[in-house]
């Protein structure tokens, strides 16, 4: 009887912390005794869904991981990939989705913090960030007010840090309306031989807190990303974290010295979970013991208890495992930034992670059933009821010329500029990239390279299909970093969805994952680090599957490179790939019918894998004419078809142009709009070669016209559009959609 | 202690574009080495020849742009060396702190629009023929600015005196600046000519590679001040 009521003592104690009736269990297992309160605290942060992944870590391992290229893959701080000459590239991506919209400029920022410290915690140095952001659909005043301070978190944090933002992409859609999306990436430099990994080791080794004191800000952090919101939850501001890039950029600047230390055996920034989870993770990963001396930790207010020590996710903090006769210098070095390095325990023998306070032990917990009896849920899945929208398609009797202009002012493909300036993409001096190009191109100077990055979603497709959307992001991204003119190395991703609880959300995120293998697996691009987000719902509302995939790629020769821009007077105009036809879920649909509402106008493109094949085939083949020179501009077709980014190279080079196509051509609109995969618009001075090279890679291509003039005409006779229009229709369609404009 | 260079950049904590600046003078032809001065250093060094404020947030600029570096050691260093005639060049956040020094007049405050602005931006050179023959009077030129408070502020007498002895040497050449700086002011010198503020980066505009490469000659000329040439 005292056994049961023990039990529900500990199950009424447990929830406190996240834990759960099957949990507590695990916990009555593992402990066999009354588990303290900051052991309690410490297995409910480890073993939340934001610390543990227990809903996806089953679906996850479907990612490919490895590689040849591949210098640490998933379950390092970031991953790595090699770049030639000695230099590896650090990159990955991270969610504050439910931090920014409860303080969207701290929750924004805090974001950027965290990543960047993931990044040089590997002694790589940060040179790019990029995001991926996704608000409500516009008009009201929330919705303005969260993204200008995202935005200003964003810029705040990584302008003052001093890494540029070069990329990445801003979305509205009434899905996200209550749960906005804020993913940001993060790609360091590193010199391969300097790069520090998270695994403690050496017993009698010095285990050291470094940076900011701790507070009380974020506790519990953890379990709050790991939960929906209900009505009144936006009030919970004590979970938030305050940003400090001053002090961020401190502690960047002293790492890249420590890392030169050869005594410094290990290091982990104090994410999630702040001093729990990195603790935890250190010595697990390197199967030793840790103890912790909880009264040493520097405190900012001096009565928190050790529950709250542990669970603190004050910002800019790091632990260190250290030789004892490093100490001295290490310390010397974090205070020559003004930086606190203090000794807050050792690596011990044995498996448990103790906790002392004044030298009593005020915990133990063992650190191997911590990891192995971490939940890990299979649950259920459902396929939803597949809906046929009944879309016939059409444009309503518009024109090709009114259906251009309406799309490039609409809210999706309207210019960001107001949102992208106030991002300082210079900084460094490696941005060779101009703006709203496909993706970022970088300077490596280090070794002679270049580097592209890019950062992309497709939630529209995935509202729809799942697993289509998941293949879609995948190829998006490949298609970015093929028009630069870069081999794509490898990929991270941010899996953003809803409540895993709800078995139609279940079964979509499975199914994305199993459309980002599919893709990936084709595509030979493996996952190097990554990130989930579930639980982004508002009393019952999930998001749509909403993946957002971020790579790098590399160019061998940086002066090779192409961007969307630049193309000269008497170019040739080509279409590359299968001719366009698909119209289902395209922006195109969504325009023409008046449907904001994303799965009720068709099936998205990327509904076989074959699909996928050919996005290979032309991407390969499209590279290899760029690093030849015989491709002068280039830009993939994405959201809008074909006619879309035409219009976007002929904005970016200047230049007007006059496509000659044929009476049927012109009347076709999914020639002009459809969205299908694997394909480009190319121009080029020769088109005799380029013809010969489109070829000779065995690829279908098409002569549109030639780049002529200040108007873009369609076909012999049509009345142009001046350049001029075409801008004023893609410049302040944010203010007009979003309702945001200077002042906000 | 033996010189690796002559040029000194100080990197205050929260700087953020030394490297960029020590990269520019190094394709502009610099063949020394760019010495990184500490700003808890009481004196500049021995044989520098020229001293660079770089961009970025120091110490935070959680107060006031540069306010918190005014008050640095080094800083009073600097006045002593610019005293002597020693060359001073503050961009972007250097030039706040100059301003904020004493060594220019004027003061940067909050761009009009509320917002940090990043974009490239046409400049006019003043025709004073402070650059001498590396950029030519009224030429227009492009670097980027990167900067949240970057409008220039003084009072009508301050205002008058600057454009009455020529000392506007960079305006934005666009109506009402990009941050609503009085005049459109972008850059001045001081009135001996030896300290030098602009608000927008030339560091940024070295790329042959990137279109822009019109911040060369700006370091070039900063290279051609000094003494000695390596």
């Amino acid at each position: 009887m005292s056994k049961d009521k023990d039990f529900e003592a500990l199950c009424t104690r447990g929830a406190v912390y996240g834990l759960g009736l099957e949990e507590c269990r695990s916990v009555d297992e593992m402990m066999g005794r009354t588990p303290r309160e900051v052991e309690l605290a410490v297995i409910g942060a480890m073993w939340s869904e934001h610390c543990s992944y227990k809903t996806s870590r089953k679906w996850l391992s479907r990612l490919p991981g490895g590689g040849e290229e591949v210098v640490c893959g998933p379950g390092e701080n970031a991953g790595v990939v090699s770049i030639g000459g000695g230099y590896g590239v650090a990159f990955k991506i991270e969610s504050h989705n439910h931090p920014s919209v409860i303080e969207p400029y701290q929750g924004a920022a805090t974001g950027v913090g965290g990543i960047l410290r993931d990044v040089f915690t590997m002694g790589a140095r940060p040179i790019a960030l990029l995001n991926s952001l996704w608000f409500g659909g516009g008009g009201d005043e929330k919705t303005s007010s969260r993204m200008s301070g995202v935005v200003r978190g964003i810029g705040g944090y990584g302008n003052s840090i001093g890494v540029p933002t070069v990329a990445g992409e801003t979305g509205f859609h009434d899905a996200y309306r209550d749960n906005i999306v804020m993913n940001a990436m993060a790609v360091g430099l590193v010199k391969l031989e300097e790069l520090k990994l998270s695994q403690a080791g050496g017993v009698g080794n010095v285990v050291v807190y470094v940076g900011g004191s701790t507070g009380r800000d974020g506790v519990k952090g953890a379990v709050m990303a790991s939960a929906g919101f209900e009505d009144g939850d936006e009030f919970e501001r004590t979970t938030v974290q305050v940003a400090d890039p001053f002090c961020g950029k401190r502690l960047l600047e002293a790492c890249m010295e420590v890392v030169k230390e050869e005594g410094l055996v290990a290091m982990q920034d104090m994410g999630a979970a702040g001093l729990t989870s990195s603790s935890v993770e250190m010595s697990d990963k390197g199967g030793v013991g840790m103890e912790l001396w909880l009264d040493c930790v520097p405190l900012r207010e001096g009565d928190m208890q050790p529950h709250e020590i542990m669970l603190s996710e004050s910002q800019e903090r790091m632990l260190l495992v250290v030789e004892p006769d490093s100490l001295l210098r290490v310390c010397e070095i974090f205070r020559r930034h003004d930086l606190e390095a203090v000794e807050v325990g050792c690596v011990r023998e044995g498996g448990d992670l103790r906790l002392l306070w004044e030298g009593e032990e005020v915990g133990c917990l063992p650190l191997s059933p911590l990891a192995s009896l971490s939940p890990l849920y299979d649950r259920e899945r459902k396929e939803r009821p597949s809906v046929d929208s009944g879309y016939e398609g059409g444009s309503g009797g518009r024109s090709v010329e009114e259906v251009l202009k309406g799309l490039l002012g609409g809210i999706d493909l309207c210019s960001r500029r107001e949102v992208w300036e106030q991002y300082d993409r210079f900084v460094g001096g490696r941005l060779l990239s101009e703006e709203g190009g496909d993706a970022g191109v970088l300077d490596i100077r280090e070794c002679g390279k270049g580097l592209a990055v890019s950062l992309d979603s497709k939630p529209r497709y995935g509202a729809v299909d799942a697993r289509s959307g998941g293949r879609a992001v995948v190829c998006e991204v490949w298609r970015n970093l093929v028009s630069v003119g870069s081999r794509p190395l490898a990929l991270t991703d941010n899996l953003n969805a809803g409540n895993p609880e709800d078995p139609y959300v279940m079964h979509d995120f499975v199914e994305t994952i199993e459309g980002m293998r599919e893709a990936s697996l084709v595509l030979g691009l493996s996952f190097v680090s990554g990130n989930v987000s579930l639980y982004n719902e508002t009393e019952g509302r999930s998001i749509p599957p909403t993946p957002v995939v971020g790579g790098v790629g590399i160019l061998e020769d940086v002066t090779k490179r192409v961007s969307h821009g630049g193309a000269c007077e008497g170019w040739v105009v080509m279409s590359v790939g299968v001719r366009g036809s698909h119209l289902g879920a395209s922006l195109y649909a969504h325009y023409c019918s008046g449907e904001r509402g994303w799965g009720k106008v068709g099936r998205p493109p990327y509904g076989a894998e074959s699909d996928i094949l050919r996005e290979r085939v032309y991407g390969e083949g499209v590279r290899r004419l760029i690093e030849g020179g015989v491709i002068g501009s280039c830009h993939d077709v994405g959201d809008g078809g074909m006619l879309v980014a035409l219009v976007e190279m002929l904005l970016a080079s200047g230049r007007g142009a006059e496509l000659d196509v044929g009476e049927e051509d012109y009347g076709d609109h999914g020639f002009w709009f459809g969205e299908d995969g694997g394909r480009y618009v190319v121009m080029g001075a020769d088109e005799g070669l380029l013809r010969e090279g489109l070829e000779g890679e065995g690829l279908a291509y098409e002569v549109l016209g030639i780049v002529k003039g200040r108007e873009l005409v369609l076909k012999f006779g049509a009345k142009g559009i001046s350049l001029e229009e075409l801008q004023f229709c893609v410049e302040g369609g944010l203010e007009q959609e979003v309702g945001w404009h200077e002042g906000f | 202690m033996t010189l690796q260079g002559r040029i000194g950049i100080v990197v205050f904590p929260g700087s953020n574009r030394e490297r960029d600046v020590a990269y520019a003078l190094e394709v502009s032809g610099y063949g020394g080495e760019s010495i990184f001065l500490d700003p808890n250093d009481e004196e500049v060094p021995e044989g520098v020849e020229l001293v660079v404020l770089p961009g970025g947030f120091s110490y935070g600029d959680y107060l006031r742009s540069g306010v918190i570096a005014k008050v640095s050691p080094l800083m009073g260093g600097i006045r002593r060396y610019a005293a002597g005639g020693g060359y001073v060049v503050g961009i972007c956040n250097g030039f706040q702190i100059l301003l904020e020094s004493g060594l220019l007049e004027g003061g940067l405050v909050g761009n009009v629009g509320g917002r940090f602005v990043c974009r490239y931006v046409g400049l006019k050179v003043e025709g004073g023929g402070f650059f001498g023959d590396f950029y030519g009077a009224g030429e227009r030129v492009y670097w980027p600015v990167a900067h949240g408070e970057g409008r220039f502020v003084a009072d009508e007498e301050t205002l008058e005196v600057l454009e009455s002895e020529g000392r506007v040497v960079l305006r934005y050449d666009e109506l009402g600046g990009v941050n609503g700086s009085m005049n459109g002011i972008a850059g001045i010198v001081n009135r001996g000519g030896n300290v030098l503020g602009v608000m927008p980066h030339p560091e940024n505009a070295v790329g042959k590679e990137r279109g822009y490469s019109d911040g060369l000659r700006f370091f070039e000329f900063l290279l051609s001040l000094m003494k000695v040439r390596i």
